[in-house]
């Protein structure tokens, strides 16, 4: 009895084993590319990247690795590359597809990015400057797509609620924001803020950087990543002005303790004069329809998007960008990288960014993107144009740590238990052992 | 032949600890050693040890973890403790309500009652700051304050666990003989008296035995501080388990983690030790 219950627990075993490794050996003679995505990236693969991509490689096969980002971390590629699973590409925001975007070094031996200047041979197509952070000794490791705009977003039916009338996009400044802040504090509607900052987690870093732009603070020195220069008069503006923006009441007093819900949730329901925000269409009927079908707004609400204010010794406010990077790794024979290589060419090709730039509201890094054919993308291009980009250290490896820093800084000044010259003192000791570590 | 059988029934156990216990805690140890993010690595030597010992952020969470164990020594030792005492001077029927009504938090899910607490002190919308308000006191930001944020966690942590010690204590109880309560009563002892002189002393060792379970736990605390204030603000509620996970998977120190990792195990095993002495002793 016992002779036969082995045997057939053998049996099932050799089975399993077979068809298991039916599944790893995919079609015949195909080469298999394992990609990781993010998610949340809503590029619809089929059309623009897959079908493309495969008639142009019909000995390829596209295996598609989802990663999980629930917490914002790395620990999902992490835990693929650590338990030796293959992966050929991987595709996210910059904040963790950057750290993967390495040559291979003494110390990088588990895995390492491919050399895509080998490859990819239209780099001309970007525009200006776009792919100057990326090079690394004549070398590129990562490809740049699309990217997100951050600037203000004024809820013009708020503020018409306050008796205030923001004035045209080029006159608008921090003694503008603070004349809003005041008549929106005065006008007592109920739950209503000024704007609205957060400090419980790391994702908030996006809407409230712009801020530096407005005193003029730089976390680097034109290009030098070796240490910040936040630590200046600049920045202690800055972290003087979040903290009086607590005490004035503009922002919400438990900002220490709010999250991207509580931003989301403010800025879907109106309840915001000015958010630090994505550019993107928040007046099409659809979108407005949309909040009103979820029962977060009565009526729709009318917005404009302006760069951050201009301080008194400021003349341009340069604006936060936000790309997703395309990493293929160098790894498998010469067809598998090349392979990878051109998939990174069809994530971060001219149809794809056409799609990203109608569609999800984003903007080109390529030359050869047509303009959107709508007036607020092309105003928003133009401020972008007029004020250029801030550095926030988007293109290093240690980006994530980067955006780490910062929280934990506000919370201790929302909390009172550090003086706006003590958090940003702390702030940049967080951030240059960030970058020592990187180095 | 009976000792292989043993060996022979004990061996999937043995097997399942080998691999998911044993195996990731040597490597963990291994991994101690080294500076990585799973792509860069570097042999550091007792660097991360030495790092997590002078880490502010880390000898914060010890602190908080201590500052922990008042909250949750007091509710998850002594509260059930006296529902026990009170339960067992009544009848089985009385007991058993209970029995019940205190089980019955520890069978839903851990992630709902944080969130339907998450919402009970929520600043604006929540339901305390409203009773508050109706009662004229200004707003209290619960998740903002160490001690409130902390109070409110160990009791949801308590609150899941107090069921289990409540059944413990009763169990505990019931095998004091009957006789020595009894002959107290007889003796002229009032219910205070018989509490406190013959039936808290007869289970201190268990006791003792539960306020370590606590201890251990507490150190381990973890899904409720990621609900509900991820460790902040300014780090003031974050654990140690909290602070490794913080380390490793959000900011992709995996050597110091571990370290830090294997300096908790030391701590959590020189407390299991403390228990087997004490379950001994019982």
């Amino acid at each position: 009895m016992l002779k036969r219950k082995l045997a057939i627990s053998i049996l099932a075993l050799l089975l399993l084993v077979s068809f298991a490794f039916a599944g790893g050996q995919g079609e015949k003679g195909k080469i298999t590319l394992f990609v990781a995505t993010t998610v949340d990236i809503m590029i619809p693969r089929d059309g623009y990247i897959t079908q493309p991509f495969l008639t142009e490689n019909p000995n390829v096969k596209l295996e598609w690795v989802p990663i999980n980002i629930a917490d914002a971390s790395t620990i999902g590629m992490d835990a693929r590359i650590a338990s030796g699973l293959p992966v050929h590409f991987y595709h996210d925001y910059m904040s963790r597809a950057g750290k993967f975007a390495v040559p291979k070094t003494e110390e990088n031996q588990a895995i390492w990015a491919l050399d895509l200047s080998k490859y990819i041979d239209d780099l001309d197509d970007y525009m200006p400057g776009v792919l100057d952070p990326f090079w690394k000794d004549g070398k590129i490791y990562t490809i740049p797509n699309a990217s997100l705009i951050v600037g203000q977003l004024l809820n013009l039916s708020v503020m018409k609620k306050a008796g205030y009338k923001p004035p045209p996009v080029e006159e608008w400044t921090l003694e503008e924001f603070v004349k809003c802040a005041q008549k929106t504090k005065a006008a007592q509607i109920p739950d209503i803020y000024a704007t609205l900052m957060f400090a419980e987690n790391r994702s908030g870093d996006w809407m409230y950087m712009g801020w530096l732009s407005s005193f003029g603070a730089q976390l680097f020195d034109g290009g030098d990543y070796s240490k910040t220069i936040i630590d200046s008069p600049e920045g202690l503006k800055v972290f003087e002005f979040w903290k009086a923006l607590q005490n004035t009441g503009f922002i919400p007093y438990d900002a220490a303790v709010m999250n991207d819900d509580h931003a989301i949730e403010y800025r879907n329901a109106g309840r915001l004069a000015v958010m630090g925000d994505r550019a993107a269409d928040f007046n099409s009927p659809i979108y407005q329809q949309s909040l009103i079908d979820s029962g977060m707004i009565k009526e729709p609400y009318q917005t404009a998007f302006y760069p951050y204010p201009k301080g008194p010794t400021v003349e341009k406010t340069p604006m936060v960008t936000s790309y997703e990077l395309t990493v293929a790794f160098d790894v498998g024979t010469e067809e598998e990288k090349a392979a990878a290589a051109r998939l990174v060419w069809h994530f971060t090709n001219t149809t794809t960014q056409t799609y990203q730039c109608n569609v999800l509201s984003k903007f080109p890094t390529r030359k050869s993107v047509a303009d959107v054919d709508q007036a607020w993308w092309r105003e928003v291009k133009a401020l972008l144009m007029a004020n250029g980009t801030l550095d926030v250290g988007g293109n290093l490896g240690c980006y994530d740590g980067i955006r780490g820093a910062m929280f934990p800084q506000l919370q201790k000044l929302f909390i009172g238990k550090a003086s706006p010259a003590e958090a940003v003192k702390l702030y940049a000791e967080a951030l240059n052992k960030v970058l020592d570590e990187d180095q | 032949m009976k000792t292989n059988k043993a060996y022979f029934f004990l061996l999937p156990a043995g097997v399942f600890f080998v691999v998911f216990t044993l195996t990731p805690i040597i490597m963990m140890g291994a991994l101690s050693l080294f500076e990585t993010n799973y792509i860069t690595s570097e042999f550091v030597g007792l660097r991360n040890y030495i790092d997590a010992l002078t880490s502010p952020d880390f000898r914060q969470s010890i602190v908080n973890s201590l500052f922990y164990c008042v909250f949750t020594i007091t509710l998850g030792t002594f509260v059930p403790l006296a529902v026990a005492l009170t339960a067992y001077r009544y009848s089985n029927a009385y007991r058993d309500i209970v029995r019940f009504a205190f089980y019955v938090p520890s069978l839903a899910s851990g992630v709902v009652i944080a969130n339907a607490w998450k919402w009970i002190f929520d600043c604006r919308k929540g339901l305390a700051n409203y009773l508050l308000s109706v009662a004229g006191i200004e707003p209290v930001m619960w998740w903002g304050h160490q001690v409130t944020a902390i109070g409110i966690i160990s009791l949801i942590v308590v609150n899941l666990w107090m069921g289990h010690w409540i059944i413990l204590y009763l169990a505990v109880l019931t095998t004091v003989r009957k006789e020595v309560v009894d002959s107290a009563r007889i003796d002229g002892a009032n219910w205070q008296q018989i509490q406190t002189k013959i039936l808290i002393p007869l289970i201190s060792p268990w006791v003792l035995f539960i306020m370590l379970l606590e201890i251990i736990s507490t150190f381990q605390i973890w899904e409720n501080i990621y609900l509900l204030t991820s460790g902040g603000p300014a780090n003031t509620t974050a654990t140690v388990v909290y602070n490794i996970y913080e380390t490793g998977f959000l900011r992709s120190q995996y050597g110091t983690a571990s370290a830090r990792s294997v300096i908790l195990v030391v701590i959590v095993l020189g407390l299991a030790l403390a228990k087997n002495r004490l379950e001994k002793r019982n």
